[in-house]
């Protein structure tokens, strides 16, 4: 389960433990990042998140991410889970978990994955407003940070 | 017969985001097939000029003159915003 789609949380310590269990040798770094959902905006009128994807290709983009990885660094196989469906502020969306003999590996490779993530991986957010006029939902847009930081990874 | 899908914001523009297409006796490209849906949905067709959109054709990134046959998936995917 190295690549997990799902609206189940998860946690942490026991993807930490998969990830020190799986380095073939003994590990000298392990690198985690976890994404969270961020505030609205000061929104008020919107009170959750909810994510489409694109079940299968989703899956696939995200486990050639991390094979371009291993290719580029030494490192164990990533694992990436992404949340789906509903979620509020402060909720746990994604988390990437990496192994290596060496931090400089463990980082950049954490890095690249997310950044590649957000750029190529088929999700969709939008917001969900509750509004005196009614119910609506506004998808989100592609930051060009976001872009920004992708490309900097091309070779 | 195609299965075609509309993701993201894109859904919103289509009666169904997910849907069955003809393809008729005469090949047909990606763009083609979604011009077809595009042309009594202008929305859908306003959508093109605003967005850069992808395609994916049994969930492989193909470009817009990959040819679509029978049983065939095709996917227009809007720019992603997971993470």
């Amino acid at each position: 389960m190295p690549v997990l789609v799902t609206e189940t949380d998860f946690d942490i310590s026991q993807e930490y433990e998969r990830s020190r269990a799986r380095a073939l040798s003994t590990p000298g770094a392990i690198v985690q990042f976890v994404g969270l959902v961020r505030d609205f905006n000061q929104d008020k009128n919107v009170h959750a998140l909810e994510l489409q994807h694109y079940a299968g290709m989703t899956e696939s983009v995200i486990e050639d991410i991390c094979q371009e990885a291993q290719q580029r660094w030494e490192v164990a196989e990533p694992t990436v889970i992404h949340r789906i469906g509903k979620l509020q502020p402060k909720d746990q969306i994604v988390l990437v978990s990496v192994a290596s003999d060496h931090r400089a590996d463990a980082f950049a490779a954490c890095e690249f994955i997310m950044d590649q993530l957000k750029t190529k991986a088929t999700f969709w957010k939008k917001e969900m407003r509750a509004e005196d006029a009614g119910d609506s939902e506004t998808w989100l847009e592609m930051k060009e940070s976001d872009r920004n930081r992708a490309a900097r990874w091309m070779k | 017969m195609a299965t075609i899908i509309f993701f993201g914001s894109l859904g919103d523009k289509v009666e169904q985001a997910e849907q069955d297409f003809q393809l008729g006796t005469s090949t047909k490209t990606a763009q083609e097939v979604f011009d077809a849906i595009g042309t009594d949905n202008p929305l859908l067709a306003e959508a093109k000029g605003n967005t850069p959109i992808k395609v994916a054709l049994n969930q492989k990134l193909v470009s817009w003159d990959a040819v679509v046959s029978d049983g065939d998936e095709l996917a227009f995917l809007p720019p992603v915003t997971g993470g």
